[in-house]
């Protein structure tokens, strides 16, 4: 299923005021569209670095919602909006899966690398690398959903 | 997926001809990869110098290469670019591969389109 991008945007072009807003089907495929729209329309406004800590962020944060979020469920919506704030850009990202376990934002500690070859990590890094871009992470469940909102500082902490 | 293998004899250089490795082709990328150094032996060198994002399950995809090829045949990574390179040192795993600054030169002729 495509993503439905269209009739959910609305981004102003003004040179302070803009502000995305998306929502699309939680797929894999649908997740990779919106990124790359994302990041095309964020890049020029935000700096290419800033862009891409966004688009790091978003993508584990999405995942995880299509991942874990609808898992066992058909799949649903993901509502996103961008905008910008004082020294950064506002991130947020509302879903109707299942809540975070004990209803927080997962630890994210590292994996432990300290282990033998086979049985090196092939993931569990996804909350550690948000956490490692992003400031001021916070979640709450309101009325079935999950809302996730998190900050992108324009110049990396 | 776009990944073009060049024999240099002991060594399988692959260049991922992709800008991004993530959750959507992951699986994909383990499979092409696993087909690409069937009968190798040897290093495996996988040239990133095109790709401009990779997220936790690009990373993975990577780690699960490494671990099939084997400590016989080690994986190294070439030329990664800073957003890569910025998942690679949060989450430690710059420390697990050896990395080199750019791919191995490539001889005239040794080009073989996979």
């Amino acid at each position: 299923m495509q993503p439905d991008l269209a009739d959910r945007q609305s981004a102003r072009c003004g040179r302070k005021a803009w502000k995305i807003r998306l929502r699309f089907r939680a797929r894999p495929l649908a997740v990779r569209t919106v990124l790359s729209r994302i990041r095309r329309q964020a890049r020029n406004r935000l700096g290419p670095d800033c862009a891409a800590r966004m688009e790091l962020a978003l993508a584990e944060v999405l995942n995880n919602v299509v991942e874990h979020g609808y898992c066992g469920r058909q799949t649903g919506p993901i509502d996103l909006t961008i905008k910008p704030v004082t020294g950064g850009i506002l991130c947020r990202i509302v879903d109707a899966g299942w809540p975070m376990p004990d209803l927080r934002v997962p630890e994210g500690r590292l994996p432990d690398l300290d282990v033998a070859f086979q049985d090196l990590p092939e993931g569990g890094w996804g909350w550690a690398l948000v956490r490692g871009t992003v400031s001021g992470l916070r979640y709450r469940r309101n009325r079935g959903r999950n809302v996730v909102v998190f900050r992108i500082p324009l110049t990396p902490a | 997926m776009d990944l073009q293998q060049v024999n240099l004899g002991d060594v399988l250089l692959v260049r991922v001809n992709e800008d991004r490795i993530d959750a959507a082709i992951a699986i994909q990328f383990k499979e092409r990869m696993r087909m690409l150094t069937a009968g190798h032996r040897g290093r495996v060198i996988l040239d990133l110098g095109r790709v401009t994002f990779i997220d936790s399950s690009g990373l993975g995809a990577i780690v699960a290469v490494m671990k099939f090829l084997g400590p016989e045949r080690p994986l190294e990574l070439a030329a990664l670019t800073p957003n890569v390179a910025r998942v690679f040192r949060l989450t430690r795993m710059d420390g697990v591969f050896v990395i080199h600054d750019r791919p191995p030169e490539t001889p005239r002729g040794a080009e073989d389109a996979a």
